[in-house]
């Protein structure tokens, strides 16, 4: 045998052995398989498609592997594979069988080799020992026996349990046998327990609940899933309804509520063990059918609000569950069903109310009440209701109340002279208004201790329908009859327009009005003046400081060229310190400005003192002068620039202005102290003037009570008259206190004002007021009469007193102001002329005359005297405005002048000088022009064109006739005891002849002035002498009360003839210019005669040749006849 | 020419036979003393002047002073013409309208000045005077701007007033002129003296023309 052929064996064996291996593993892998497939059977008994799965997976797979052996064996046969090749195998015999383990490998490959080089015989040789050799070689250990082995025993052991197995399973391996045998056909996996539907097939109405039952076999689980599904199920967009089910003694239960579409449903269990052979036990699918019940397809609410709202009707849809409406608004309820109606009804919180029906529709009306909910109950032709409808809610939009924000008044005022109050309000309401009232109550000061008075009344609202308006009114508080201390506390109440519940209110919160006392008025006035000179002490003061700094900072500049850090930041302090300053007097003239508007508002002062203010004001306004801001700027630019020099030159400017600031000032404290002391006489006598208007409105209260005049009356009267009193008291006590203040201007003023307090007239009055408060609180009406007319006298002499006290004042305070300037004119008129001399000799002087060394001293001296002139002209200043800002640039420029005037005629160049003087004295001549103005104005201020200052004079006499005349009423009126009219008539008399004494002056005045007018007077005077003599015989009659009767209006008469002779400058004589004539064509047919029988009838009758009285008569009869024509006639005309 | 001349020369004979006949008591100018505050007694030189100027101009015989009288006088029918001027109130008592009314309507002329400010008081209280009757204005036409001294313009204006037209104001009684109202002129002004109110010449004449025109309308109407 070949090598070949014999490793050819032994392959063959080799791969046979191979197989047998193969075989042997398969057929172990197939058992176990086989126990694993049969065993998992048994427990889960695999479904029909599983064993099928099983059993051509099997199938397969056993092929395939068969297959593919058999490939392998086949090729590695065929010597591919490299460990069956023949020299492998060579290899690996000779490995362990011979030293040499390529010994037959060598022999091998000698015998296949085709190329024979070398030794035949040799080869041969090695061949046939190999041969020899391999013959005798074990092959076992090129087999795989032991794994065959194995192999076989493993295989054993597979087949030993299998049958263990299946005999210890038995009767379910046999099943499972069977059940894998018979792969196509189906087996049901025993359940443990059975599930049957009880209710199966359910009918019910729509809406109702669906009640399933099911009940088990043995086992009954726990609880069942009953699954409910549409019947018209779409997968995508219905979801099942999965409810469980308890056992309940072997029922189950479950339902399902408000089914309005039809289900099928079954219950069934779930497999809760992975080894259960089943899924899930289940029923059949039974159906539950629902019958329609009638529904609402559409509903619409239309709800229409009250008239007064004048909201429009809107309409609303069933999606929105709650109707919003107005109390009082109607709800009109429009349905469609899906069903023919037999009848509706809307139960509105729980009435039951009958819709009306047509058909599928419905509608009922109502109006809503209250709040509350409604639904909808419908009932079919078929008797079928429906179901749980939906319940709508009414809900009450409320009616606001009104709402009004008040912008005037404050919470509290002060009324003014004007006495009314301005009332702004904005009033809102959602729907309109009915009225706006005020409410208010009159407060009367607590030492008065009277009843407040309350009343009301309405204030007019444009637009009752408008709900946003403005309110803008004006409430005149005169006719209340308000006196000082008295205070109105007022509100406001706004009423809406609602109806239906009434209009709801809105009340205010309550305003106080107050009238300042006239008392409380002064004091608060002085004590702002005595604010406002505090602070411009403080300002003077500060002034100074700055000034004081500046100049330091000034000399610290002027060592230096580079201003230090320090110096820097000491100027831009300063500047600072500045602004402080400017913005402080702002704060000043915003004082002053206040204190005017006080006394404007309240009328305190006459025209002449507001005007002092104003100016005062003015001052204090134009103190820094527009330059002192340039200058501020330019110190700015040059410390940005550190140019020491415009520093230096800024600084000294503003140094400039502030002394002219600090002299303003100073002479803003002179005048202000000045006027304070005005002030204050003018107070006083506006004051006793006030209270002589209010005694004389309370006197002719008092005369009309009586003994059965209510005991209130009395009261009240007492009342207003303890006002009176404590006014009184307050005026005299003011008197005293500003003696020593008014002494400090005039000593002579301050005299009288102390004589007067102190004087008789003054303490009658007050006696007598306080007398008239005894009776009338003692219900005395006549003796309170007596005391409250003693009292008027006495207080009204007080008056004339006062008036003649603040006159002397004015006059002697124009008087000496006139003499100062007079004084200061004759100066410079005296310097002026003095300068026109000198003028002429500097003109005519020769060129080398001695002389000439002497003009210049000359000039000095005149300098010198202008000089002490314009010293004296600032010091007037400080005490009048009259002193002008030109009045003092003319003396400066005359100064000036004069100055440069006198350097020339050092020089001996008196030519030179001439022009200089003629400048100075143009100066000169200027400013005196402007004295004499000055003069002539403050002349003429006193008493202008001197009609002004008569008038006065006329009204004052005329106030005093009025009051003689009112005693002599008091005569005139009844019985009184001899002693008393004695009294009276003495009084009268002593009166009568002031009143003439006053008139004569006036005369005489009036004849010195060339003024016309002295007419009238004689006659009044004649009058006047008339009545004294008649006094003078203790004669008071008819007659004598007639003639001052007639002597007061002529008094009136001709204090209005005065006002009307063109007193005034627009009557004067002017030459007029041609004027055309504007006179028409022709004359009237009747020549503006209108025939007249009743006045042709009293001219016949006039010429009848009646006496003098008759032919009186006759005219009055014929002029009243003719007045009641033109009456008549102007009725007709007017109905016509 | 000659034919004007003659009417000229009868009117002028006329007049004097007139004056004449009443030589009793000359013809003359009464001032109204009034009560009511007014200033009935300004321009104090007014009539004088005017009396000046009429004895010169015309063959009027006039007496050389005026007379001032009240209207209750017992003496006011003796005179015929009546002046009255004033700035201020005007009022009559009851006595003082029946008097003027029967005065006027009986034959007498007033001729009121207007010095200023008097128009309203003045026109008030004639209307108590003659009820019935209206104020008419004179055309330029009328025979009292020509009747002696031709005055194209018609009234002068002699101081400026108010700045309005002058006016010339009647009431009359049937066709007869019996009150003479001036208004925004104030004659009275320009008849004082020269230096009173400084008018220029023409001004002044002019206003004694009116004057003179005045008195003899009255006379001759």
């Amino acid at each position: 045998m070949t090598i070949s052929n014999y490793l050819k064996n032994i392959r063959k064996k080799v791969l046979l052995s191979k197989i047998n291996l193969f075989f042997w593993k398969i057929y172990a892998l197939f058992v176990a398989l086989f126990l694993a497939v049969l065993m998992l059977e048994n427990v889960f008994y695999f479904s029909l498609e599983t064993r099928q799965k099983i059993l051509f997976s099997t199938i397969f797979a056993a092929s395939s592997i068969i297959l593919v052996y058999l490939i392998y064996i086949l090729i590695a046969h065929n010597n591919v594979i490299k460990k069956y090749k023949l020299s492998t195998i060579a290899l690996n015999i000779g490995e362990y069988s011979f030293n040499r383990k390529d010994m037959i490998l060598n022999a091998f490959q000698l015998e296949n080799s085709k190329n024979q080089t070398g030794s035949l015989e040799l080869q041969k040789s090695f061949i046939d020992k190999v041969q020899s050799q391999i013959v005798d070689v074990d092959q076992k250990p090129l087999l795989p026996i032991a794994r065959i082995v194995f192999w076989k025993k493993f295989t054993l052991f597979i087949l030993l349990t299998t049958v263990l197995s299946i005999a210890f399973t038995w009767n379910h391996s046999v099943s499972s046998l069977y059940r894998l045998a018979h792969t196509n056909t189906k087996f049901l996996p025993p359940v443990p327990f059975e599930i049957t539907s009880e209710s199966k097939y359910i009918g019910i109405l729509g809406g109702e609940s669906a009640i399933v039952e099911f009940s088990s076999t043995s086992n009954r689980p726990d609880s069942i899933t009953v699954e409910f599904k549409p019947l018209a199920f779409n997968e995508n967009e219905d979801s099942l309804i999965l409810k469980a089910a308890y056992n309940d003694d072997g029922v189950y239960k479950a339902s399902l509520d408000n089914v309005y579409q039809n289900y099928r449903y079954r219950a069934y269990v779930l497999s809760d063990k992975f080894w259960n052979p089943w899924n899930e036990i289940t029923t059949k699918s039974y159906s539950i059918s629902v019958t329609d019940r009638p529904s609402i397809s559409d509903v619409t609410f239309t709800i229409s609000s009250p008239k007064y709202t004048k909201l429009p009707s809107r309409q609303q849809k069933a999606n929105q569950s709650e109707i919003q409406a107005i109390i009082g608004s109607e709800i009109y309820v429009a349905l469609r069903s899906n069903k023919r109606l037999e009848n509706a009804s809307l139960i509105l919180n729980e009435d039951k109310l009958k819709m009306s029906t047509r058909n599928d529709k419905a509608d009922f009306r109502f109006i809503m009440e209250k709040e509350g909910k409604f639904f909808i109950s419908l009932k079919d032709e078929r008797g079928i209701s429906n179901r749980n409808p939906i319940p709508f809610h009414l809900k009450a939009i409320p009616d606001l109340n009104p709402k009004m924000s008040i912008l005037k008044p404050a919470p509290i005022i002060e009324i003014g002279g004007e006495q009314t109050i301005p009332i702004r309000m904005d009033i809102k309401d959602d729907f309109g208004f009915t009225k706006l009232q005020l409410a208010y109550e009159i407060h009367r000061p607590e030492y008065i201790d009277a009843e407040p008075k309350i009343s009301m009344f309405n204030i007019a609202i444009p637009d009752l329908n408008e709900n946003e308006q403005e309110i803008s009114t004006n409430w005149n508080v005169g006719d209340l009859a308000l006196m000082p201390d008295d205070e109105i506390h007022f509100h406001f109440e706004l009423y809406d327009n609602d109806p239906l519940t009434g209009p709801k209110k809105e009340v205010s919160s309550t305003f106080i009005a107050r009238i300042p006392s006239l008392n409380e008025l002064f004091a608060s006035f002085e004590n702002s003046e005595d604010e406002i000179l505090n602070d411009a002490e403080k300002e003077l003061s500060a002034i100074k400081k700055l000034n004081n700094k500046i100049k330091e900072a000034r000399l610290e500049l002027l060592k230096t060229d580079d201003p230090s850090w320090e110096q820097q930041q000491k100027t831009k302090e300063t500047l600072r310190e500045i602004d402080k300053q400017i913005s402080s007097f702002q704060k000043l003239n915003e004082k002053l400005s206040a204190l005017n508007s006080q006394s404007k508002k309240h009328d305190l002062f006459s025209e002449g003192i507001t005007e002092k203010f104003e100016d005062l004001q003015k001052l204090i306004k134009e103190i820094f002068p527009p330059e002192m801001f340039d200058d501020i700027d330019d110190i700015r630019e040059a410390l940005e620039d550190l140019d020491v020099n415009e520093m230096l030159s800024a600084l000294e400017d503003i140094s400039n202005n502030l002394n002219n600031i600090e002299q303003e000032l100073d002479r803003f404290l002179d005048i202000f102290q000045r006027i304070k002391v005005e002030q204050k006489i003018d107070e006083i006598r506006k004051r006793i003037e006030q209270l002589v208007k209010n005694q004389d409105n309370l006197d002719q209260q008092i005369r009309s009570i009586n003994k059965q005049t209510d005991p209130s009356v009395f009261k009240r009267l007492s009342q207003e008259q303890k006002i009176n009193n404590k006014e009184l008291s307050n005026i005299i006590d003011e008197m005293k206190n500003s003696i020593n203040g008014i002494k400090k201007v005039s000593r002579k003023t301050a005299q009288e004002l102390e004589n007067l307090a102190e004087s008789n007239s003054t303490d009658l009055t007050k006696k007598h007021l306080k007398e008239t408060v005894k009776n009338l609180d003692n219900q005395k009406p006549f003796q309170a009469m007596d005391a409250s007319y003693s009292g008027m006298q006495s207080m009204q002499s007080m008056e004339s007193s006062m008036n003649q006290i603040s006159s002397n004042f004015q006059k002697q305070a124009s008087r000496e102001m006139a003499k100062k300037f007079r004084f200061i004119l004759r100066d410079l008129l005296s310097i002026s002329k003095s300068q026109e001399l000198l003028r002429a000799e500097a003109e005519n002087i020769p060129p080398n005359s001695p002389r000439k060394n002497d003009l210049a001293s000359e000039q000095q001296l005149l300098q010198d005297q202008l000089v002490k002139t314009m010293k004296k002209t600032m010091d007037l200043s400080k005490e009048t405005f009259l002193v002008t800002s030109d009045m003092g640039q003319s003396l400066g420029q005359a100064n000036a002048q004069m100055n440069t005037s006198k350097t020339k005629l050092a020089e001996r160049n008196s030519k030179g000088s001439l022009n200089n003087q003629t400048q100075a004295m143009t100066a000169l001549n200027k400013s005196v022009k402007s004295i004499i103005q000055t003069i002539n104005s403050m002349n003429e201020g006193g008493s202008a064109s001197g009609y002004e200052e008569f008038l006065k004079q006329m009204k004052n006499m005329s106030a005093m006739q009025k009051s003689v005349n009112d005693q002599g009423m008091q005569l005139a009126l009844g019985q009184m005891a001899p002693s008393l009219k004695a009294s009276i008539i003495s009084r009268m008399l002593g009166q009568q002849r002031d009143i003439q004494n006053s008139l004569k002056q006036v005369m005489n005045e009036i004849s010195k002035s060339g003024k016309q007018g002295l007419g009238d007077l004689n006659g009044i005077s004649s009058e006047i002498d008339e009545v004294l003599n008649e006094l003078t015989k203790n004669i008071y009659d008819k007659k004598t009360n007639d003639r001052q009767q007639k002597i007061l209006s002529r008094m009136l008469n001709s204090q209005k003839s005065m006002t009307q002779r063109g007193v005034k400058d627009e009557r004067k004589s002017k030459t007029a210019s041609q004027v055309s004539s504007a006179a028409p064509k022709g004359l009237p047919s009747d020549l503006g005669q209108r025939k007249s029988i009743i006045m042709n009838a009293m001219d016949e009758a006039l010429s009848a040749g009646y006496s003098r009285e008759y032919q009186g008569m006759i005219q009055k009869y014929f002029n009243s006849l003719n007045t009641l024509e033109a009456y008549s006639v102007s009725d007709t005309l007017g109905n016509n | 020419m000659l034919l004007i001349n003659r009417h000229k020369i009868y009117r002028q004979f006329f007049i004097l036979i007139l004056t004449s006949i009443i030589s009793a008591q000359d013809f003359n100018i009464a001032r109204i003393q009034y009560s009511g505050g007014g200033d009935w007694y300004a321009d104090p030189s007014s009539l004088p002047n005017l009396i000046d100027f009429i004895s010169d101009k015309t063959n009027i015989k006039i007496e050389n002073s005026e007379y001032k009288i009240k209207l209750t006088s017992e003496s006011l029918y003796g005179h015929t013409f009546l002046y009255l001027t004033g700035h201020g109130n005007i009022r009559f008592s009851d006595e003082e309208i029946g008097a003027l009314r029967n005065h006027l309507l009986k034959g007498a002329f007033l001729h009121a000045d207007d010095n200023y400010g008097m128009h309203d008081s003045f026109k008030r209280e004639m209307k108590k005077v003659f009820p019935e009757k209206e104020w008419v204005e004179l055309p330029i036409e009328h025979p009292i701007y020509s009747c002696y001294f031709n005055l194209p313009n018609g009234l002068p204006k002699i101081h400026e007033h108010n700045g309005k037209p002058p006016q010339g104001l009647g009431l009359f009684d049937n066709k007869r002129l019996i009150v003479f109202f001036t208004y925004e002129s104030d004659l009275g002004d320009g008849w004082e003296d020269s230096e009173v109110h400084n008018n220029p010449e023409v001004v002044r004449q002019s206003a004694l023309q009116m004057g003179t025109n005045i008195v003899w309308f009255s006379l001759t109407q």
